[in-house]
C-alpha cells in the first residue's frame, strides 16, 4: 500500500492527503466530527467573521447538471461562537479528532488583526483566511498582519480563481509569510431560469463549485506550484480519486473536497480515498511527494 | 446506494395547477397537470420566482399533488394559486418510506399527515392492512380526513381539545392498536410529524419492540446536505449504520432522511 501520510510542516502531519474543505458542514461540531469519522485528516470550518451574519434567503443553492451554484452568504456564528465549536469539536471527536483549519473572513487588515487574535483562542492547527480582494499591496499587507498574530499557528491564504496572476499573488503571500495557500475558492456565476425569466438564487448571483470548477482549479494549481515552494492545499471539483491525483500532479500537497459530499455523501472521504489507491497502485507510486507536481518534471 | 447521475431531476421543472382542494381553514392541496415519479415521505422543492422556495413532502405523484399549509411567505403565496397557475419545482429529494410487513400503523401529527394519503394508497396497493392515526391541537388543524374516509382504511382521530375524534394524544389509540396486532415483527410504524411527537412514538414502539419509518421535518437551507441547517441528533433507539460513523449525532435530514428506520 502506498504512503499516504502527508506532512505539510514540521508541525502539520495529517494521515492522509484529504481534508474537508471550508463551507461544507463547518458551522456545526458534531457535523465536523461526522467528517473526522468519516475519514477526513483535516477539517475546515466555515468562514467567520468578526459578528454573526444570518445567510440569504432560499433558494440558496443548486444542481444546475455540470456542478453547483451557492450563496448562502457567509452564514456564519460569529468568531466567539466560533472558538467555542472549534472547542467542542475537539471534545465530542474525542479519539477520532483530526486537525481543524480555521478559515476567517474581514474586510480590512485591521478586522483581521481582531479576528486572528479572537481565533487564536481556540488554538487551531492552521488559520486559513479568505482575502477581500487580491491587489498584490493589500494581500502582503493582510497577510503579514495575520502572520504577527498567529503567533506559532501555521497560515494559509486562500485564492480564488478569479484572482489574476494567481502565481505572482501567491508569491507575495509567501514572502508576507503565509505557510500555505489554499487554492482555489469557487468562481462567481448565475444560474437563470428562461422559463422564470429569473435568475434562479435568491441573490441573484452566486459561486460555481463541483465538476465544472475542477480544469479551473488545476490551472491556478498549477500555476501556483511554479511560483511559490510552500505547500499548496489544492481544492475545486475534486470528487473522485483520480480527480485528486490530478491535482497533486498540478502541484497540491493536501485536497480540499466540498461539493463530492454532494454527489457521494460523507462516504466521499473513503470512497476517493480508495480510488487513489488504486491509481497510486496501479501505477506504481509509493509516495505522495512522487506524484506532487509531476507535470512539471 | 449511490443515485446515477442526472442532470434533469435536479433542476426546477414548470408545473401547472390543474385542479386545487381545500382541506381545511389553512390548507389545500393543489393537483398537477404534471406527474413526477417519487417515492412517498420524498421531498420536493417548490420555488416561486423572485419570492423564495421551500420543502414540501409529494402528497401523490401521478398527477404530482402537495398538501400546503398556509404558514409562511412562499407557502401564503401558493394558497393565492389557480388552476392554470405555475410554479417551479425540483426534486424529488431524499429517503422515502419502505413498505414493509402485513400491517401499517400511520401517524400523522398536524400537517405531517401530508405524505401519508400517498402512502396509503400505495401500501394499500401492496395488500398491508393500514390503519391512521390522525392528530391534532383541533379538529380546525386536521386535513385530510374526508381523504382518508373514502380509502379502505381503519382511521383513528384524536384531538387535543376534543373537537373531534377521541381527545387526547394519537400515541393513545396508536397503543391500543399495536397491543392487538398478532405480530409487533411483521408490522411497521409510519409516523410524520413534529420531532416532539416522533421521539415519542419512537420510544413507544420501543417497548412494544415494532419497526418504525419516522420522518423528520427541518428548517432546510440548501437541500443538498452540504450546509448542514437540517441536521438532527437521531433518538438513542436508532442504530447508527457503520458507513455512515458520526451520523447519529448530526443526521441530515434532507440527505440522509428524511426518513429513518428502526427496527
Amino acid at each position: 500500500m502506498p504512503d499516504f501520510s502527508c506532512r505539510l510542516s514540521d508541525q502539520i502531519h495529517l494521515k492522509t492527503p484529504i481534508i474537508l474543505a471550508s463551507g461544507i458542514s463547518g458551522n456545526s461540531d458534531s457535523l465536523l466530527v461526522r467528517a473526522a469519522k468519516s475519514g477526513a485528516a483535516a477539517v475546515t470550518t466555515k468562514s467567520c467573521t468578526l459578528k454573526y451574519r444570518p445567510g440569504t434567503d432560499n433558494p440558496a443553492s443548486s444542481d444546475w447538471g455540470c456542478g453547483l451554484i451557492t450563496n448562502l452568504g457567509l452564514t456564519n456564528p460569529g468568531v466567539d461562537s466560533m472558538v467555542y465549536l472549534i472547542n467542542a469539536y475537539r471534545q465530542k471527536a474525542a479519539e477520532s479528532v483530526v486537525p481543524v483549519i480555521a478559515n476567517i473572513y474581514a474586510d480590512n487588515p485591521d478586522e483581521f488583526v481582531e479576528l486572528t487574535t479572537k481565533i487564536k483562542l481556540a488554538q487551531p492547527d492552521i488559520i486559513e483566511f479568505v482575502l477581500p480582494e487580491y491587489d498584490p499591496g493589500l494581500v502582503a499587507e493582510i497577510t503579514a498582519a495575520v502572520r504577527v498574530n498567529a503567533g506559532l499557528i501555521p497560515i494559509s491564504v486562500k485564492l480564488s480563481a478569479i484572482c489574476s496572476h494567481i502565481g505572482k499573488v501567491a508569491r507575495k503571500a509567501q514572502d508576507a509569510g503565509a505557510d500555505f495557500i489554499t487554492a482555489v475558492n469557487p468562481v462567481p456565476g448565475m444560474v437563470i431560469d428562461a422559463y422564470a425569466a429569473k435568475p434562479f438564487l435568491s441573490q441573484g448571483s452566486g459561486w460555481i463549485s463541483g465538476p465544472s470548477l475542477k480544469p479551473i482549479a488545476l490551472k491556478c494549481i498549477s500555476d501556483i506550484y511554479k511560483e511559490v515552494s510552500i505547500p499548496i492545499i489544492g481544492m475545486g471539483g475534486v470528487s473522485s480519486g483520480l480527480d485528486m491525483a490530478e491535482m497533486i500532479l498540478a502541484g497540491a500537497s493536501a485536497v480540499g473536497i466540498g461539493s463530492a459530499l454532494y454527489y457521494r455523501g460523507y462516504e466521499a472521504f473513503t470512497k476517493i480515498l480508495v480510488e487513489f489507491e488504486e491509481f497510486m497502485n496501479s501505477e506504481g507510486y509509493n509516495n505522495l511527494s512522487e506524484i506532487c507536481g509531476k507535470i512539471w518534471r | 446506494m449511490e443515485k446515477p447521475f442526472s442532470m434533469e431531476e435536479k433542476k426546477s421543472r414548470v408545473f401547472t395547477v390543474d385542479k386545487v382542494r381545500i382541506e381545511n381553514d389553512t390548507t389545500h392541496s393543489l393537483i398537477m397537470k404534471e406527474p413526477m415519479a417519487s417515492e412517498p415521505g420524498q421531498f420536493i422543492l417548490i420555488w416561486i420566482p423572485g419570492l423564495g422556495e421551500k420543502p414540501f413532502s409529494v402528497a401523490g405523484s401521478n398527477p404530482l399533488m402537495i398538501t400546503i399549509a398556509d404558514v409562511g411567505k412562499v407557502s401564503g403565496q401558493i394558497d393565492r394559486y389557480q388552476p392554470g397557475d405555475r410554479l417551479w419545482i425540483r426534486g424529488p429529494f431524499g429517503q422515502g418510506y419502505q413498505p414493509y410487513g402485513k400491517d401499517a400503523l400511520l401517524v400523522g401529527g398536524g400537517y405531517g399527515a401530508s405524505p401519508l394519503l400517498y402512502l396509503a394508497e400505495t401500501l394499500i396497493k401492496k395488500g398491508i392492512n393500514v390503519h391512521v392515526f390522525l392528530g391534532a391541537r383541533s379538529a380546525n388543524l386536521l386535513i385530510l380526513v374526508d381523504e382518508f374516509e373514502k380509502i379502505p382504511v381503519k382511521l383513528h382521530i384524536t384531538t387535543n381539545d376534543g373537537t373531534r375524534g377521541i381527545q387526547g394524544f394519537v400515541t393513545v389509540p396508536l397503543e391500543e392498536t399495536i397491543q392487538q396486532l398478532s405480530d409487533v415483527q411483521d408490522a411497521c410504524v409510519y409516523a410524520c410529524g413534529p420531532k416532539k411527537m416522533l421521539y415519542g412514538i419512537d420510544a413507544l414502539c420501543e417497548r412494544y419492540g415494532i419497526p418504525r419509518q419516522l420522518s423528520w421535518e427541518a428548517i432546510m437551507r440548501c437541500g443538498m446536505g452540504l450546509c448542514g441547517n437540517c441536521k438532527i441528533e437521531m433518538p438513542d433507539t436508532w442504530e447508527e449504520p457503520v458507513n455512515k460513523p458520526g451520523s447519529k449525532k448530526a443526521w441530515l435530514v434532507c440527505k440522509d432522511g428524511p426518513t429513518s428506520f428502526t427496527k
